[in-house]
């Protein structure tokens, strides 16, 4: 408890301290260096993308700026023509109930680049330095408009999330720590419960993927469908569809957009088989994920309020290789934020999971995340979430510092 | 003891706010006999050439180049897009009961200078077929952020702030205007051949500001007569 207090005390004490240094800066990272634009440009609060940001990456990172040295006052000038980004993930203090308190630092080292490659053809890497090295992402993509209509394409190494412009499924889920449990890859399948910034994509980790997408109906209606193979080279092709219908609502003469969509993720994953004495013996799992979300966001002035829904249900058949060990689950999430001037952030959230089958799954309970941006480079964040997990209570506090150049 | 002194120093700084709001308003009234100023702004020595933008993205609605704007010379040495205001004046005509637009068509700002008046609506329209994200700055601050990806759309807002402002796309990195506001209704672009007029201005003295994207400002001094019209022409040496 002193402890707790401690690291509340000092925090607040960072962001009094930061806040009466900080002022609204252009934002550094390599999107905003390449097309001369502050990062409000595409995002609510990074990552969370915003109806233009949506649009950047549906038309493959293509824009360019017509004036390079725009970006005047930014305190990272040498890099400013640099395509490369930066992101550094670190948590100074981390604990759960019934354990003590640990830090992470740096929790994810990560480059980025994306950008364009002919004026309808762009690319997205992003190679994961430490803790291990892997690429989380290394995507192609194109566009082609057809009048108001626009189609797409991109393949490569990336997730479902990944090719999804209205992402509200992951990126909207992103701003928490604690992610909605059906995308969060420690709590189904048994991923990797050491890396608490990673995701869980409907059932497959490490994809390939290649995927059609588009907008249609005056850029009402949003279309992708495509596969996805995961785990292995050995994995079988999983389908993958998308639709989502965006509106722009005037509310009081502020612009707000309200989308709904829903999503079908379902295929086969190939495991290895833990009952066979044959090496490399492999079993098969149907498995299949049915989503809606919704996402609305509104920005009056310096204030942004986003709201955030998730319904998914999944099955998982014949796991561990044995015919009939069949474990679904339901599973819905709701968050709520409020931004203010791009720099401060409260999000309230709730995350429900229920699996009869498997009781390990099942988990409920709110978080609570306030951030704060005291450079646009630079994110602090508190989060405190009051979990139910397997009927057994448990608490998480947690501060992470990410940093982006 | 300390609560009343409190009270009363906030109570003492609402009635100087108060007190110079007031002192600040522009007053709408009936202008009797009132005149004009009308005027040219020219450029002279070496007349300045456009730029030309190489559009990179939805060539097909919006060509393959398009003019900046930011030099429109007429042969006379005439200049566009210059904006011309009395700086101070109390009371006048009232404001504009129109609405000030600012329209996307084929990846451009029309007008690409507008002007207009803190109490007006502004409308951003989008006439392309893609997604426009009208971004509108003062000194680097968000003023307006309006994503307009339904053909057709049009969104309209009270004007609360004054200032020159700058109107970026943040979906076609080139597109560039500029929207100047001021708290009175006596403000003005120049035409294509660099003329413009103030009208139903009340008899007197004033400074006029004359404010150019590229050739930057100067003020002026006239006399409105009354029921009469002031000559003011402008000149950029360049």
């Amino acid at each position: 408890m002193k402890k707790t207090l401690i690291s509340l005390l000092t925090l607040a004490v960072t962001v009094l301290v930061m806040g009466l240094t900080a002022t609204q800066s252009w934002a550094v990272p390599s999107f905003a260096r390449q097309f001369g634009k502050p990062c409000s440009a595409c995002h609510t609060m990074w990552p969370r993308l915003n109806n233009t940001g949506r649009e950047f990456k549906l038309t493959a990172y293509t824009d360019v700026a017509q004036d390079y040295p725009r970006l005047e006052g930014d305190n990272l000038d040498l890099l400013r023509y640099s395509p490369l980004s930066l992101s550094v993930i670190s948590f100074p203090y981390t604990k759960s109930s019934g354990n003590t308190a640990s830090t992470d630092i740096p929790a994810e080292v990560a480059l980025f680049y994306a950008g364009r490659i002919t004026p309808n053809v762009g690319a997205f890497v992003e190679p994961v330095l430490a803790p291990d090295f892997n690429f989380e992402f290394a995507k192609v993509a194109a566009y082609r408009r057809l009048g108001s209509n626009t189609v797409g394409l991109a393949a490569g190494k990336m997730d479902t999330g990944g090719v999804d412009p209205y992402n509200t499924i992951r990126f909207t889920a992103y701003q928490t720590i604690n992610l909605p449990s059906a995308l969060d890859e420690e709590h189904v399948r048994g991923g990797d419960p050491d890396n608490p910034g990673d995701f869980f994509e409907f059932g497959a980790t490490d994809n390939t993927g290649i995927i059609a997408n588009g907008k249609f109906l005056n850029n009402h209606l949003y279309l992708a469908a495509g596969g996805f193979r995961g785990h292995s080279s050995v994995d079988p092709w999983d389908f993958y569809g998308r639709a989502a219908w965006e509106q722009p609502l005037i509310i009081k003469s502020n612009v707000s957009f309200l989308t709904v969509g829903g999503v079908v993720y379902d295929g086969t994953e190939r495991y290895a088989d833990p009952t066979s004495a044959v090496p490399d013996a492999t079993y098969d799992s149907d498995v299949s994920r049915f989503g809606a979300d919704f996402d609305f966001q509104m920005e009056a002035g310096p204030h942004i309020i986003e709201a955030f829904g998730l319904y998914m249900q999944g099955k998982d058949k014949d796991l561990d290789a044995t015919a009939g060990n069949d474990v679904k689950f339901k599973s819905y999430y709701g968050a709520a934020s409020y931004i203010y001037d791009r720099m401060y952030t409260v999000t309230v959230a709730y995350d429900h999971m229920k699996s009869d089958e498997d009781p390990s799954l099942n988990k409920k309970g709110p978080s609570i995340n306030v951030g704060y941006n005291p450079w646009l480079n630079t994110k602090l964040a508190l989060e405190y979430a009051d979990f139910s997990i397997d009927n057994d209570h448990e608490r998480h506090l947690d501060f992470l510092v990410h940093l982006y150049f | 003891m300390l609560r009343n002194l409190t009270t009363s120093i906030l109570l003492v700084l609402a009635l100087m706010l108060a007190l110079a709001a007031n002192g600040w308003a522009y007053e709408a009234t009936q202008v009797a006999n009132g005149g004009s100023i009308k005027g040219k702004v020219v450029v002279t020595g070496n007349i300045p050439q456009d730029e030309t933008i190489k559009v990179t993205k939805d060539n097909f609605a919006c060509g393959d180049t398009l003019p900046r704007e930011k030099y429109v010379i007429a042969p006379d040495g005439g200049v566009r897009y210059a904006v011309v205001f009395i700086e101070e004046i109390k009371a006048g005509k009232p404001l504009p009961a129109t609405p000030v637009e600012i329209d996307n068509v084929k990846c451009a700002f029309v007008p690409h200078v507008q002007v207009g008046v803190k109490g007006q609506d502004l409308i951003i329209k989008n006439t392309d077929p893609m997604l426009h994200n009208t971004h509108i700055y003062l000194d680097k601050r968000t003023v307006y952020n309006f994503a307009l990806p339904i053909t057709g759309m049009q969104i309209k807002k009270p004007i609360r702030k004054s200032g020159v402002m700058s109107v970026e796309c943040d979906a076609h990195a080139w597109m560039k205007g500029y929207l100047y506001l001021i708290e009175n209704p006596y403000i003005t672009v120049t035409d294509a051949n660099g003329n413009f007029s103030l009208a139903d201005v009340p008899p007197g003295d004033y400074e006029i500001k004359i404010w150019h994207e590229a050739l930057g400002e100067q003020e002026q001094h006239v006399t409105v007569p009354a029921g009469g019209a002031a000559e003011l022409n402008v000149e950029f040496n360049h």
